[in-house]
């Protein structure tokens, strides 16, 4: 049904349920709506959008006028512009002209067209221009009250570190206790920036003409929104991104990485050219001459390889690397970081359903009646699905957090599980046995779906509250209102949801059966509204995995069977190898005992983010040829033979996969700076080179482009058949399985059957807590993990200033009252200790964390980093390290009162 | 919502137990004001309350405390207590003393008051003294206009109070309240579904009758009103003369029967003889009462005998002045009833409609009833009731709402608080009726933050009604089920406003929503919903029991310069002068009439020249019943300026029109009125009016400039600065 109504005498047809502004702006007509985000429902502030309509007194405000059918509507009869010139002037009179305010954008254009070249009163209030966060001005002597930002601050991000203050011609925009924007829980996410329309909240940037504006997905998280980058007639681009309302990962929702975080391609320190190591030295060389250096030393240890996928790259790029490694390489040894983040999530989720992804989609979360955070810091970490959750507990959800320290979501939640680090399955054992023993668990799904429920509900019978929280230290009612929560929630399903808190344990794996059981039990997953959820760390960390950079299977999580070998022979030419590879922990240990001589290391720096850095740094050195493919020269390369340097997200072609397995496409903004190229072009160079010194036909990697690499990798893996750049492009991002060209996607998995056929228990107990634990010596307990500011070691967050600046040193979170033991104030230097190393951080005094624990993000700042303490312990079955616990003191250094000393790391080898 | 269970911050961890305590020192703990409210936004405002009442003031530690319990943010919660006017964020002295600026209590030497007070308390408005004993401040309306002027000790009012009896009243233990509550009857309810509503009623009726004592009652007319005039003191005073006397009757609590000039009053009610009016009972002429009960008729005091004949050497009612001389309906109880008690309000037959119709079953019929009747909004707008009604009926979404808007925070207008604290069963008769048609299950009754009486009384009435069955999941033990919540308002006339109402029930700075959607699709939270004022909500059982003549009577709030302020009620076509010389006695002061202000700050400003004009709209609209009537002595245009500030600092800072256009409008007329002013003041002054008018988000806006607009056109002399050549100079 459609209405059509005339604007000043022009016919405009319009869906129901628009309103006469939705009429205007079809008509490209230009009306003030000083007020009205387009992505939001009307505010009805301004009052600059009035209009007349036939037939009807007054002058409404057409943002919220209803179209009706046969409406005839001016917006230019002669009494409708005076009095919105009287309301512009009104508008206009509220502020001061002023260096740095420019025009006052939308409103500035507004009153010129109304032929108002002056106010007609002076304002009646000035005040300073609020500089203090990074990368964006609060100037309120640029603002008309519209109210945008405090709802994009409120209603979009729901952070409300904005709000209007005080009323009538006083009312401002300001944060609690009317401080600085800084003083407030601001994350600078830039949505207020970004739906000003008067440029009182503008970013830090000289403006400059836009010559163009892209589409494309944001580098950084698992979650995937969407941004749109400019480009500044100086080649640059914009210091800040837009968002994309019609992503349907992100519906226009960013962070502050994604809008303003993309500045680091511009970095000084870029690889502009390929660089060989010469007698000790980088010499600068052509790409003809590092490919060749490196294909040499690559063939020459042809049987002693791995290659480390990135998986910051493109699905393409990962693709290449996996299939340079079976087809060229003749070997599974590839890996990528998902192995020290959701190793045992994915190994558990196979072995008990036979898919390793997230089982819903994040819209999941907003139509949930029980929300179940485990692990997981959302708002650190992936900070847009952090809104979610926020959105879910607004609409009545009931949030259970379980998470040792006190994340930012514990504030909303209806319940924080204070658990002891180490002691999950404990925990979600007791839950279960709570859900079995009140009869809470669903009986139909269990006996239809699932297998293996007898013998595992024998191995939690033990598992009472009691001993529960004598065990985790959570109060036996909180444990067993939880498992009631989950198991029924007040509507709808319940979403589980778990990150690292989970994962990087010596018992990772043991912990994700323990959560998957509950699922199992309860039938929480294979309907919207319910699902289980690992929330992904990196960009394209699900895209790696699905093509194929794992050691234990073919693209798609195909295994090494032979029909599969047969197809991919077909396709490729060569038979890919049919034993698993090495994973990557095993292949740091291979450089030691001499089984890897050779590395292909791209997008990836295991010196950061391997545990027990000073040990890592001896294995990776002992390598005869290590191949660095990467935009810096970061602290692996140092190590490196060559180095490659390789195009950034932003020019280069592609496609990412998130965290609710939606392939999105990845666009060239720019041309890569120097001699940099894409990661998919170097790879395919190298295996040539390589492939002919080992006298293989060099086919199968002479792709046009990256759209023919996602052509031949979807024509190999089944739930990517009907994806197709082009189709990307026309449709926007699409959630696997997606068979076939016709197929819409798939929101849920697991509807009708798991991938293995049925759900599997898999019984699990409470192990030691941790492989280290605190003793006289090393008396704290150490957990790490990331900050909303850096995103994991920091190799690109550490090049964007505004970033640096909102986090510039390495702090460790401390108890108040072992900070006072120690005689520590907030900020002065202290020094953490394990028996691996040591770094030096600033104290932080906060009951976020326990007496007897501190934290430290394994951020690297100021040459400190928390994985020189990091144990390299790890959980046996996902080989993934315990960077959660190890056992650690806390020291003064000598001289480190006061806050200015520099602050360094140290090894202690 | 269940509380939120989290694990202490700081945990019995293996440290020495003597570090162990929090490092953020709160003074007080704030767990046992905050624990009564559910986590969640909703019940943000109560919670900033319960807390200032706890402390006296907001500090940012508070805010912290409230926002980390109502899981709001904190800059956010900030927002809201900065816009509500009653919510402080600086401490005060020991005592408050607010001095009403109304318009009302200004023509009757409110701002003499509050200088004389200034100078005993060596303070200045809005300060404190040194000691830091007393905070005096102006007010803008304590809306008991009828007793004018007004000042207000610690939330007590006090009627023209001397600057010694205002002295004397900071001298008592601050919050001091005189306890009037009388206890809660207990009914006994039987269970099940037998019987009819109306069987029910009349159960519940018998046993009321059954406990009613056979003695006479005295109802001392203690409303707001009354109160400040000494009805408390006259209430005790009666109290000891008729235990000294030993006569067997009953000193009550009652309600002002609308002759607030006459307070204190009592009203005498004896069985088998006709009710007595006796006016200005002050404590020390309980003495005559005293002798009129013993049978004298010189006892020299005034009234009403509710008789065809002179009782007890009282004059007939009908022909009472003011009595005598209205249409009282909705009124018509008031004074004569304990206000919250159930089995007076039984006795009375109240509920009885509600009975009827239930047993009828048809919810149709209410809605017809009073669509027939032409029942139209009594909160200035006067839109047809029961055409919300249906709306709300048709609307998907449950559960449904009904709101009764109790805020009446437009100066000068009291009628509201009258009805609540007069008859507050009728008005939960008129919601059950309501929402029953409407089809809402949920009830709020959103009472302004200052009106305690108010909303003590429904609170008790309300307590009553639940404990008796007429509220609860099967009222009268039919299908429908009803609840009722009493909300308070913090200030902020924005608040008359449905949606800004509603953002405020929500936890949000009262600001008013775009429309569409109206509340009857979207209203309190998301649901469907009615809202209806007070005195609207009141007529609705008037109506359905019969008497649809209620729809078209008002009540009046007479005020200012008038000899005889109360509240009347009349039928159409109601004038100035009916209202204001027949039933309000005249001027006081003996001087001709100068100007009427009807409405408040939203109403308009009239010359003597309308005296004859039907109060009807459009041409005359009694807006929401305030009639302040001023003698020639008051200046137009500084009542205008009264009116127009008001406005302006009350704009809620939406919609610029508003919020900026009346602050230039006052800018603009300070500095005419001044003789400094500029042509573009002048011009500004005549264009502005309109654009404030027409572009304006909500009513208050749209209504801010009408009685600058009014006041021009009907008092052209006083407003020749708008008129002159060039301003500055014809001033000068």
């Amino acid at each position: 049904m459609t209405l059509s109504v005339t604007i000043d005498g022009r016919p405009v047809e319009l869906p129901e349920g628009a309103t006469v502004l939705d009429a205007v702006n079809r008509l490209g007509l230009a009306l003030p709506q000083l007020c009205k985000d387009p992505d939001r429902p009307p505010l009805g502030a301004c009052r600059t959008c009035l209009v007349e309509v036939e037939g009807q007194r007054g002058f409404p405000a057409s943002c919220h006028l209803p179209a009706r059918n046969g409406m005839a509507v001016r917006t230019d009869g002669p009494e409708v512009v005076r009095i919105r010139r009287a309301v512009l002037d009104l508008t206009r009179s509220m502020l001061t002209s002023g260096e740095g305010r420019g025009g006052f954008e939308q409103l500035g254009e507004a009153c010129a067209r109304h032929g108002l070249a002056a106010p007609s009163w002076g304002p009646l209030h000035r005040s300073a221009v609020d500089e203090s966060q990074s990368f964006f001005v609060l100037d309120r002597d640029a603002c008309i009250l519209c109210g945008r930002c405090t709802a994009a601050c409120g209603d979009v991000q729901l952070i409300g570190a904005i709000s209007l203050l005080g009323r009538g011609h006083a009312e401002k925009v300001g944060v609690f206790g009317d401080g600085t924007m800084a003083s407030s829980i601001c994350t600078s996410c830039g949505q207020c920036v970004a739906t000003c329309p008067t440029g009182a909240l503008r970013p830090k940037e000289t403006p400059a003409r836009i010559t163009k504006r892209v589409e494309t997905t944001c580098p950084y998280c698992g979650v995937g929104c969407g941004i749109v980058s400019a480009v500044r007639e100086d080649g640059r681009l914009a210091l800040m991104a837009d968002d994309v309302p019609r992503n349907r990962s992100s519906e226009g929702m960013l962070c502050v990485k994604g809008r303003f975080g993309t500045g680091f391609v511009h970095a000084r320190d870029r690889v502009l050219h390929p660089l060989v190591r010469r007698s000790g030295r980088w010499a600068p060389a052509s790409w003809d001459e590092a490919l060749d250096a490196a294909a040499e030393g690559l063939a020459r240890n042809r049987g002693r390889f791995g290659a480390l996928a990135s998986a910051k790259a493109t699905n393409e790029d990962g693709y290449a690397i996996q299939k340079f490694c079976r087809v060229v390489m003749d070997t599974n040894n590839v890996d990528h970081c998902t192995r020290l983040c959701h190793s045992p999530s994915v190994e558990a989720m196979l072995v008990s359903m036979g898919s390793g992804a997230t089982s819903n989609s994040y819209v999941d979360y907003e139509e949930a009646g029980c929300l179940f955070v485990v692990g997981a810091d959302a708002s650190e970490n992936h900070p847009v699905i952090a809104i979610r959750f926020r959105r879910a507990v607004a609409r009545g959800a009931r949030l259970v957090v379980a998470n040792p320290k006190r994340i930012d979501l514990c504030d909303y939640a209806d319940i924080w599980i204070r658990q002891r680090p180490g002691t999950d399955v404990a925990l979600f054992n007791a839950m279960a046995k709570v859900i079995l023993d009140e009869g809470l668990w669903d009986r139909d799904w269990v006996a239809g779906r699932t297998e293996g429920f007898e013998a595992w509900r024998a191995s939690v019978e033990s598992y009472t509250p009691e001993l529960a929280e004598r065990l985790t230290g959570v109060p036996a009612p909180d444990i067993v209102q939880a498992a009631h929560w989950y198991a029924r929630p007040p509507f709808s399903g319940s979403c589980l949801i778990w990150g690292m808190g989970i994962t990087q344990h010596t018992n990772g794996t043991a912990n994700a059966h323990a959560l998957l059981n509950l699922a199992l039990l309860t039938g929480q997953l294979g309907r919207p509204g319910n699902g289980i959820s690992p929330l992904r760390g990196q960009n394209n960390v699900q895209g790696c995995g699905d093509a194929g950079c794992i050691p234990t299977n073919l693209p798609g999580y195909q295994t090494y069977g032979a029909a599969t070998l047969d197809k991919f022979e077909a396709a490729w030419g060569v038979r890919p190898p049919a034993q698993p590879g090495l994973v990557v922990t095993d292949m740091v240990e291979g450089c030691l005992t001499g089984q890897v001589r050779a590395m292909y290391v791209v997008g990836e720096n295991p010196l950061l983010s391997e545990p027990d850095l000073h040990h890592a740094r001896k294995a990776l050195g002992q390598l005869d040829c290590l191949v660095v493919q990467d935009l810096f020269l970061h602290e692996t390369a140092e190590l490196a033979h060559v180095f490659l340097p390789a195009a950034a997200f932003a020019e280069k072609e592609g496609t990412f996969t998130n965290s609710e397995r939606r392939v999105q496409r990845v666009r060239r903004i720019l041309e890569p700076p120097g001699e940099a190229r894409p990661d998919w072009w170097i790879t395919a160079e190298l295996a040539r080179r390589v492939a002919r010194r080992r006298g293989l036909e060099p086919r199968g990697f002479d792709w046009p482009g990256p759209a023919e690499i996602f052509d031949e990798m979807a024509s190999l893996v089944p739930f990517l058949g009907g994806i197709s750049h082009a189709r990307l492009d026309r449709e926007g991002g699409l959630q696997w399985p997606c068979p076939t060209p016709d197929h819409p996607g798939t929101r849920v998995l697991h509807a009708a059957s798991f991938p293995r056929g049925r759900g599997r228990f898999v019984a699990v107990t409470q192990g030691e807590p941790a492989a280290e634990l605190p003793d006289p010596d090393y008396p704290f307990l150490l957990n790490t993990g990331r900050l909303l500011y850096h995103w994991h070691g920091g190799t690109i967050t550490r090049r964007v200033g505004g970033l640096l600046e909102l986090a510039p040193r390495l702090q460790v979170a401390i108890h108040p009252a072992d900070a006072r033991r120690l005689h520590l104030r907030e900020g002065d230097l202290v020094r953490v200790v394990s028996r691996r190393g040591e770094l030096d951080g600033r104290a932080h005094l906060t009951d976020a964390v326990r007496a007897g624990e501190i934290f430290v993000p394994f951020v690297k700042l100021a040459d400190s980093a928390a994985n020189f303490l990091t144990n390299s312990a790890f959980d046996p079955s996902a080989k993934i390290p315990e960077y959660k616990v190890c056992a650690v003191r806390v020291e003064r250094p000598l001289g480190g009162t006061e806050a200015e000393r520099p602050v360094g790391g140290r090894g202690r080898a | 919502m269940a509380a939120a269970r989290h694990p202490e911050t700081t945990t019995s961890h293996e440290t020495d137990s003597h570090e162990t305590e929090s490092p953020v020192v709160t003074p007080g703990s704030l767990d046992r004001p905050l624990a009564s409210f559910p986590r969640d936004r909703t019940w943000l405002l109560p919670a900033l309350q319960a807390v200032q009442a706890e402390r006296g003031w907001l500090s940012l530690a508070d805010l912290a405390a409230v926002a980390a319990h109502c899981r709001v943010p904190k800059s956010e919660v900030y927002g809201v207590a900065t816009h509500y006017p009653e919510l402080r964020l600086a401490p005060r002295g020991q005592h408050l003393v607010r001095v009403c600026a109304g318009v009302p209590c200004r023509a009757n030497g409110g701002l003499g008051l509050l200088d004389a007070l200034g100078g005993a308390l060596g303070v200045l408005a809005g300060g404190t003294t040194a000691d830091g004993r007393v905070t005096l401040e102006a007010a803008d309306c304590c809306f008991v206009c009828g007793v004018a002027p007004v000042v207000e000790v610690d939330h007590q009012y006090l009627s023209g109070p001397s600057v010694d009896a205002v002295l004397a009243a900071c001298q008592d233990a601050p919050g001091a309240a005189a306890e009037l509550a009388i206890p809660h009857p207990i009914f006994s309810v039987r269970d099940g579904a037998t019987g009819t509503c109306l069987g029910r009623l009349e159960a519940l009726g018998a046993q009321a009758r059954a406990r009613r004592r056979a003695g006479p009652r005295l109802l001392v007319g203690t409303g707001s009103c009354g109160l400040a005039r000494g009805a408390g003191e006259t209430l005790r005073a009666l109290r000891v003369a008729l235990a000294r006397m030993s006569l067997d009757a009953e000193v009550l609590a009652g309600a002002c029967n609308g002759l607030c000039h006459a307070a204190p009053v009592v009203e005498v009610l004896r069985p088998g003889a006709p009710r007595l009016t006796v006016e200005r009972v002050t404590a020390d002429r309980v003495g005559a009462l005293a002798r009129l009960l013993d049978g004298a008729i010189d006892h020299g005091l005034s009234g009403a005998a509710w008789s065809e004949t002179a009782t007890a050497g009282l004059p007939p009612v009908a022909i009472h002045p003011v009595l005598g001389r209205q249409e009282r309906l909705l009124a018509e109880r008031w004074g004569a009833l304990v206000p919250e008690d159930l089995d007076d309000a039984l006795l009375a037959d109240t509920y009885a409609a509600l009975a009827r119709a239930l047993d009828a079953g048809d919810p149709r019929a209410v809605v017809d009833a009073v669509k027939a009747a032409g029942l139209q909004g009594r909160g200035g707008a006067y839109f047809p009731a029961a055409v919300k009604w249906e709306g709300c009926r048709r609307a998907v979404g449950a559960p449904k709402y009904f709101v009764v808007n109790g805020e009446e925070g437009e100066p000068g207008i009291f009628k509201d608080r009258h009805v609540m604290e007069a008859d507050p069963h009728r008005l939960l008769e008129g919601m059950l009726l309501a929402a029953w048609a409407a089809g809402a299950t949920r009830g709020i009754l959103y009472i302004h933050g200052e009106a305690n009486r108010s909303a003590e009384r429904c609170a008790a009435a309300v307590a009553q009604a639940r404990a008796a069955g007429l509220l609860g999941p099967r009222v009268l033990g039919s299908d429908f089920g009803f609840e009722v919540e009493i909300r308070r308002g913090a200030g902020g006339f924005v608040l008359g406003e449905e949606s800004a109402l509603l953002e405020s029930l929500e936890g949000r700075r009262a600001m008013p929503r775009p429309k569409p959607p109206f509340p009857v699709d979207v209203g309190a939270y998301g649901k469907p919903t009615v809202i209806n004022n007070v005195e609207t909500v009141a007529a609705i059982p008037v109506i359905v029991g019969g008497r649809p003549a209620a729809a078209a009577t008002k009540l009046y709030g007479l005020s200012g310069h008038v000899a005889r302020p109360g509240i009347v009620e009349v039928a159409p076509p109601a004038t100035l002068r009916r209202l204001v010389f027949e039933l309000g006695g005249g001027l006081a002061s003996g001087r001709p009439l100068g100007a009427v202000v009807i409405g408040g700050p939203s109403g308009i400003v009239v010359s003597p020249g309308r005296l004859d004009t039907p109060l009807e709209r459009p041409t005359l609209s009694p807006g929401t019943g305030g009639i302040t009537a001023l003698d020639d002595s008051v200046s137009v245009v500084d009542v205008v300026r009264t009116l127009l500030a008001f406005n302006a600092q009350e704009s809620c800072g939406k919609c610029t029109p508003c919020r900026e256009g009346t602050a230039r409008m006052l800018e603009a007329l300070d500095r005419l009125s001044a003789g400094t002013g500029t042509p573009a003041d002048r011009d500004a002054l005549r264009e502005l009016p309109e654009v404030v008018q027409v572009a304006s988000l909500c009513g208050l806006g749209q209504a801010a400039p009408l009685a600058l607009q009014t006041a021009v056109a009907e008092f052209p002399g006083a407003f020749a600065f708008l008129r002159s050549r060039d301003a500055s100079r014809a001033s000068s």
